[in-house]
């Protein structure tokens, strides 16, 4: 039976070629689009490695500071997160990192521009990165400053050459310093934004200790806590050390910040005023809102079209049903046409992104972006698909269903 | 004809809904990046008033906070700085400043003015700032040793501001009218135009004042900006750098060419345009497809009625025709709606910085794309209601 409806699925679609055309082309583009947002949101938010903690880890990432007269807000500095967070008792680690910065080396007259992260050596503990060669720097070099470092495989390329051997040992020079190559890791997409980077030095590496007394911006903090249920427990207890912690600038009398995933940081910057509460529920709402909308337009505009595809059949429908064909067969010989049509669009969308992902990871656009089209994402994709063929076929199939035979056999689709 | 298809199209009003939304959201959204195609393009045919080929910049970054970074020793660090960079060959000037184009960075003070106040944007600078960014004045002169130990503060104007304070009268020598507790301030000379924001920001009313000399509680510039020969390369810039780090280690520094700056400045300004762009593509498509099935829909239900006209004389223009004006008619109803509310945004001044011109690019535009688009849509099945044969139609009764 089934084989039945899609021969005749088939050649309907094929009878008017220009609407199936034109419906395969809104389906397809809408579907693209739809798992191009999914695949960037995946590829920021969802857990791969290096942070393979991602589940029972919290971030710093934002402060801010105000007094009767004054505010400030943005990032912390490190000496606010080495008084507030690095003594957590509730955490198993607490690793203090910068911000990437651009850092530039002259290489036989050619300016390179890297990402410079200074970090301390518990990073290397809580983030697994995959070493290829040698190993990360330690607390111990961080203590003493010195001038060490971890490279991404790109920047060894870029600095020794792609063939050159182990680059463990070696120096290079950046920001006007020199630094010893101790590790090589892969490369880490930009979209990581905890782990990306392309060259990694320890803090205390800086040419002066002014970071150690400075409250605002450059720096996070990433606390792993011993399991998930631990998680609320570490919170409650950095929020009591913000109450209790003495401000060294005068002016400011109420710290405010959160340990929260990437996830929860994000929605309180784009979503809360107040900068003390984040909304994750709020975003995954609205985004998931603005999904609905976006596919909601195509959908309508192809139940209009569905419509016309089926009432330009009304003679044949008229004389099955004449011939004693049940509503239900033809709704159902309806649907299957219209989830097989869903389906192709579907499918064409799939392989459209595929190939927008790998033209997008081959230029360089996004620095070592790696979109992963896994299972999680197909399987999205397909539940969006079927979702769209029943829905856009259902109205235009009851409507079919009302015709009366003898109507429909005169020709009239009312 | 007008009269009878506009019956017609409100007996189907059911399925006309849906093409009016669409017709409606997509003018707006077309019209909204029209206009700030049209605005950027408006601002960038104005004079910039600086020249910033050749000319780098390297901020010098102490690692410490702002109240940190307040003291005397902090401006004779940095006026040590800037002479050292001016000796390096291969430079020809260098000054000390706070800021440079293309940030996005604005310092704003307000200006008493008959009762009110006006916002002027502001920049302190030193008297090599008008060599190294080729500077020219339309009056009076540039800051210079002469200004050294004066009681009042020496500015230069843009035309604009000179205009808004001044009027017709000449400002050169005339005080700054000025706010309680702030010192004296003198109109010295007048440039034709300063836009720091860059070619594709708002113009606005620019205000330059020689820096005061060292002050305690005030920090010093944080940027050493410097003119250097043309077709200089990165062995200057590794000159320059080796030089700065020699003399005070205890800084990091960072140089940066300004046309790489105006380069990222481009991109983060049309950035947004082009995502604009691409959802009023996608909505014009929605409006397309819309379209084109509504269409559809008309044409198979009215085989009967269509045959009839042609059965009665009409010729197939004739029914082209008709099926256009229909699409014409289904589609105004949303570009006038559209009209109507952005019509208000010059009518009401919503938006001062907009100008006149920009919105009636944008609206043209939009309104033109729109109508164009559902020409083209309303093409096919146009043809498809001519070869509607009579006999064939009339012949299932």
């Amino acid at each position: 039976m089934l084989r039945n409806y899609l021969k005749t699925a088939l050649r309907v679609l094929l009878r008017r070629k220009f609407y199936t055309f034109i419906s395969l082309f809104a389906i397809s583009f809408t579907l693209l689009v739809v798992t191009l947002a999914t695949a960037m949101l995946d590829s920021i938010f969802a857990p791969y490695p290096p942070e393979v903690h991602a589940d029972r880890s919290l971030l710093v990432m934002s402060l801010r500071m105000s007094g009767p007269k004054a505010s400030q807000e943005g990032g912390p500095g490190y000496g606010f997160l080495d008084r507030c967070v690095r003594g957590l008792a509730s955490a198993e680690r607490v690793s203090i990192f910068s911000d990437p910065d651009e850092a530039v080396s002259f290489l036989d007259g050619r300016k390179v521009k890297s990402f410079l992260r200074r970090t301390d050596g518990e990073y290397w503990k809580i983030l697994e990165f995959d070493f290829v060669e040698g190993e990360p720097f330690t607390a111990a070099d961080d203590r003493e400053g010195n001038p060490v470092a971890v490279i991404n495989e790109a920047t060894r390329d870029r600095f020794f050459g792609a063939n050159a051997g182990p680059a463990a040992g070696k120096s290079l020079e950046v920001a006007g310093r020199s630094f010893r190559v101790v590790g090589v890791v892969r490369n880490v997409p930009i979209t990581r934004i905890v782990p990306f980077g392309d060259i990694w030095v320890p803090i205390g590496s800086q040419p002066n200790d002014a970071y150690k007394s400075d409250w605002s911006s450059g720096y996070a903090a990433v606390v792993l806590a011993p399991s998930r249920k631990d998680l609320p427990r570490v919170q409650a207890e950095f929020q009591e050390r913000l109450k209790t912690t003495q401000i060294p600038d005068p002016e400011y009398t109420t710290l405010t910040s959160g340990a929260e995933t990437l996830f929860e940081t994000v929605s309180r910057n784009l979503l809360s005023a107040r900068l003390d509460e984040s909304r994750p529920g709020l975003l995954r709402a609205i985004v998931i809102l603005v999904l609905v909308l976006f596919m909601a337009l195509p959908t309508l505009n192809l139940v209009n079209l569905n419509l016309s595809r089926i009432l330009e059949r009304a003679p044949e429908i008229g004389v099955r049903k004449a011939f004693g064909a049940s509503s239900l067969t033809l709704v159902g010989q309806f649907v299957v046409e219209n989830v097989f049509l869903t389906l192709v669009g579907g499918a064409l969308g799939w392989i459209l992104s595929a190939l927008v992902l790998a033209a997008v990871e081959a230029s360089d656009l996004i620095p070592y972006a790696h979109f992963q089209l896994n299972l999680r994402i197909l399987a999205w994709g397909v539940l969006t698909a079927l979702f769209f063929g029943v829905l856009s076929g259902v109205y235009p199939a009851w409507r079919m269903s009302r015709l009366h035979p003898v109507a429909a056999l005169r020709g009239a689709s009312e | 004809m007008i009269r009878h298809l506009l019956k017609l199209a409100w007996n189907r009003k059911k399925s006309n809904v849906l093409v009016v939304v669409e017709v409606f959201a997509s003018f707006l959204v077309v019209f909204v990046v029209a206009t700030s195609v049209a605005y950027v393009a408006t601002n960038a045919k104005l004079k910039l008033g600086f020249d910033a080929r050749d000319v780098w910049s390297v901020r010098c970054d102490s690692g410490v906070s702002h109240h940190e970074g307040e003291g005397l020793e902090h401006y004779s660090e940095m006026d040590r700085l800037v002479r050292e960079v001016a000796a390096v060959p291969g430079v020809e000037r260098a000054t000390g400043t706070f800021a440079v184009p293309y940030q996005n960075s604005r310092a704003v003070t307000s200006l008493p003015k008959d009762g009110s106040h006006l916002q002027v944007e502001f920049l302190d600078v030193d008297d090599a700032f008008a060599d190294v960014f080729r500077i020219q004045l339309t009056r009076g002169r540039w800051f210079g040793p002469e200004d050294e130990g004066r009681s009042w503060r020496p500015v230069v104007l843009n035309r604009r501001l000179a205009g808004a304070l001044f009027g017709d009268e000449d400002p050169i020598g005339r005080p700054l009218p000025r706010n309680e507790g702030d010192g004296e301030s003198r109109v010295v000379g007048i440039v034709e135009e300063f836009r720091m924001a860059g070619e594709l920001s708002a113009a606005e009313l620019f205000l330059l004042r020689r820096i005061e000399p060292a002050q305690a509680g005030t920090i010093p510039p944080r940027n050493v900006t410097l003119r250097v020969a043309p077709e200089s390369g990165t062995d200057l810039e590794q000159a320059i750098l080796a030089r700065m780090r020699a003399v005070d280690p205890s800084k990091t520094y960072e140089l940066r060419r300004i046309d790489d700056m105006r380069a990222e400045y481009f991109r983060m300004r049309l950035a947004p345009l082009l995502v604009g762009g691409l959802v009023a593509v996608f909505l014009l498509m929605m409006v397309a497809l819309g379209l084109l099935g509504v269409l559809w829909q008309n044409v198979t239900r009215r085989t009967r009625e269509l045959a009839l006209r042609r059965s009665a004389g009409a010729s197939g223009a004739d029914i082209r025709r008709q099926i256009l004006l229909e699409v014409l008619l289904t589609t105004t109803p949303g570009v006038l709606l559209g009209t109507l509310l952005v019509v208000q945004i010059p009518m009401l001044d919503l938006m001062p910085s907009l100008r006149g011109v920009a919105v009636s690019i944008g609206l043209l535009i939009a309104v033109g794309a729109i109508y164009a688009l559902t020409t083209v849509c309303a093409l096919y099945p146009a043809w498809m209601a001519m070869r509607v044969l009579p006999a064939e139609a009339l012949r299932c009764e």
